[in-house]
């Protein structure tokens, strides 16, 4: 399989609690298309617009109400059989936010890279070994470092790397990243940001970044979509899309980063809503 | 121009028995003048929220401030922040503070004009009536509608709640504002009008806002003097311009340097490293083992923080003292 995804007129509703609840449409009629070849696609908005809905939705965890997603061969949430979902877990992995609450943090680490080996590609303890071992090594870690250790012996930095090297594991062809770097400190988010596009050129894995970051989004990606309210109002080369946006909400959202070199106009509220 | 607030070899520890102290802040200097931003930028875990906390007066262990002078100097009168009674009596009118999280200072139960009505009640001397009419004004001079006045903090939006702490804050006309991270957590586009507003108010009252910020792009935009933090101590402080045009502590260097930009294809790197662990942390400069230009000298030697060019003072051996005998220089400077 690939790791060309393809996002046809999805929509997911939600329902608000108690009796008089609402209908919400945090993704409303989203189509976006992946090419097969190693991209980072940036999902780009602020808090509300859906980003985490339709990472969600890629991954697997939530069901559209309308429409459908594909990844390579797989239709999401369509696969029939064990097997099935098991081949689709090890192609398509997540990375979340919190490091933290990645991690077990009454277990050592290593435990949840095992267990991934163990479960998703059925291998036995000593073949987890090689497999961990392989995994860490891309992400610049040595088993041996590592072992036995707990989440509180590491910088946020670092579990976040154990995070994707956890990733790693079943050799995915796509990764979706749910703003991977906003916890993490200015100095060591680039760490984490490089390490994916080395991934992409290394070992050909997709990027789905989701993140209301513009600035890391332009540094990273190829394509990028930004979303507003459920909808992706602009969508295509992350160059184009930032530097020169079409979009009257585009343009807002980049006139608004505190961008060192680029100052604000002395009324730096001219345009914004 | 006479100094609103100084700061003098500070030093504080978070204490826990049986667990080595964590030293927090290791000889803080510098200090405040009327009418400025300053910006606190740093890492988590550099201590820009252990100094807003002895700036407020909240010293509670396991806190502790173990060496050195904080005070505020309101029209001749020195104040000294560990005099928890006197503090009580300037906090808000004199001193007031904007926390990160409106929802934690907002009580979710009373209407926001109830609690604005508090806040006032306890130190403006005036009748009901004006009082009311003076909260309604200036809650539209913030840019609110009337209405939040009657509305519980659920039913606004984080920057709508954000505008309401802004003018809880400022309405009395302070000498000076503690800002800690005061947009985290809102969208880019709200954020840039809550700044604006910090900022309008803090020129049109000729207030000081010491604003603490991990975000290096919120100070360039926002901040007239920015201080550097590393690991408890200040690395690097001078006018915002200056410290962003020609950075000299090797730390803001590379902070600014890994910092992404829309149009720039260039390849950025993280610090390598991590921040150190403050209950133990290395001798000598604390950044040595994370510095590209470590010299054997600041292994062993805490640089003092000196004044290299006129209001830019650096803590970096890179920067020979000016005059070897003097000690460890007190930034205090504005033109």
């Amino acid at each position: 399989m690939s790791g060309s995804l393809e996002i046809a007129a999805v929509t997911k509703t939600f329902r608000s609690g108690g009796p008089w609840g609402e209908t919400v449409r945090a993704v409303d009629d989203v189509s976006l298309n992946v090419a097969d070849k190693p991209t980072v696609l940036s999902l780009v908005g602020e808090s509300g617009s859906g980003k985490t809905t339709l990472a969600r939705l890629i991954l697997g965890l939530l069901q559209p109400t309308l429409g459908t997603i594909r990844v390579g061969d797989y239709e999401v949430g369509r696969m029939r059989g064990r097997a099935a979902r098991q081949a689709f877990m090890r192609d398509v992995q997540p990375i979340f936010q919190n490091p933290y609450d990645t991690f077990n943090p009454v277990r050592p680490v290593t435990d949840a890279l095992f267990e991934t080996a163990q479960n998703l590609t059925g291998a036995s303890r000593r073949q987890a070994e090689a497999l961990v071992a392989e995994a860490l090594k891309t992400v610049g870690l040595e088993l041996s470092e590592v072992e036995g250790k707990y989440q509180n012996a590491f910088s946020g930095g670092q579990l976040q790397r154990l995070s994707v090297a956890r990733a790693l594991i079943p050799k995915p062809k796509l990764i979706v990243a749910d703003e991977p770097v906003s916890a993490l400190d200015a100095s060591l988010r680039m760490t984490v940001v490089n390490l994916f596009a080395e991934l992409r050129d290394t070992l050909g894995i997709s990027f789905v970044y989701v993140t209301h970051d513009l600035s890391t989004a332009y540094y990273i990606s190829d394509q990028v979509a930004i979303m507003h309210r459920g909808k992706v109002v602009e969508a295509g080369a992350a160059d184009r899309v930032l530097t020169h946006p079409e979009h009257d909400y585009t343009r807002r959202l980049v006139a608004a980063i505190p961008q060192v070199g680029v100052k604000w106009d002395d009324d730096f509220d001219a345009g914004v809503a | 121009m006479p100094e609103l607030l100084t700061i003098e070899g500070l030093s504080a520890t978070y204490t826990r028995r049986g667990l080595s102290p964590v030293k927090a802040l290791t000889n803080v200097n510098f200090s405040l003048v009327p009418n400025e931003i300053v910006g606190v930028a740093g890492e988590s875990g550099c201590g820009k929220s252990t100094l807003l906390k002895v700036l407020s007066g909240l010293l509670r262990p396991p806190l502790k401030i173990e060496q050195g002078d904080v005070a505020l100097h309101l029209k001749g009168q020195r104040i000294a922040v560990t005099n928890a009674r006197e503090m009580s009596r300037v906090r808000w009118k004199n001193i007031s503070y904007i926390p990160q999280s409106s929802m934690s200072v907002l009580n979710p139960v009373v209407r926001i004009g109830k609690q604005f009505g508090w806040v006032v009640a306890a130190h403006a001397h005036l009748s009901r009536a004006d009082t009311d009419a003076r909260i309604r004004s200036f809650v539209e001079r913030v840019g609110l509608p009337e209405r939040v006045l009657r509305s519980y903090p659920h039913q606004l939006s984080g920057g709508m709640r954000q505008r309401v702490v802004i003018a809880m804050a400022t309405f009395l006309h302070p000498q000076l504002v503690l800002a800690d991270e005061p947009t985290t957590g809102l969208d880019v586009v709200v954020q840039r009008s809550v700044l604006k507003l910090i900022r309008t108010l803090q020129r049109e009252f000729g207030m000081t806002v010491l604003m603490v910020s991990h975000d290096m792009g919120i100070h360039y935009q926002v901040s007239d003097r920015t201080v550097v933090m590393y690991a408890g101590s200040v690395a690097e402080t001078a006018p915002t311009e200056a410290l962003f045009k020609k950075p000299l502590h090797p730390y803001t260097q590379r902070l600014i340097a890994s910092l992404p930009r829309l149009g720039d294809e260039e390849k950025r790197e993280s610090i390598t490293g991590s921040p150190p662990n403050l209950a133990a942390p290395p001798p000598g400069c604390r950044f040595h083992p994370r510095c590209p230009a470590v010299m054997e000298h600041c292994k062993r030697v805490d640089p003092p923080l000196i004044e290299v060019k006129p209001r830019h003072f650096v803590a970096c051996h890179l920067y020979p003292e000016p005059d070897s005998a003097q000690p460890a220089a007190t930034p205090r400077a504005r033109a």
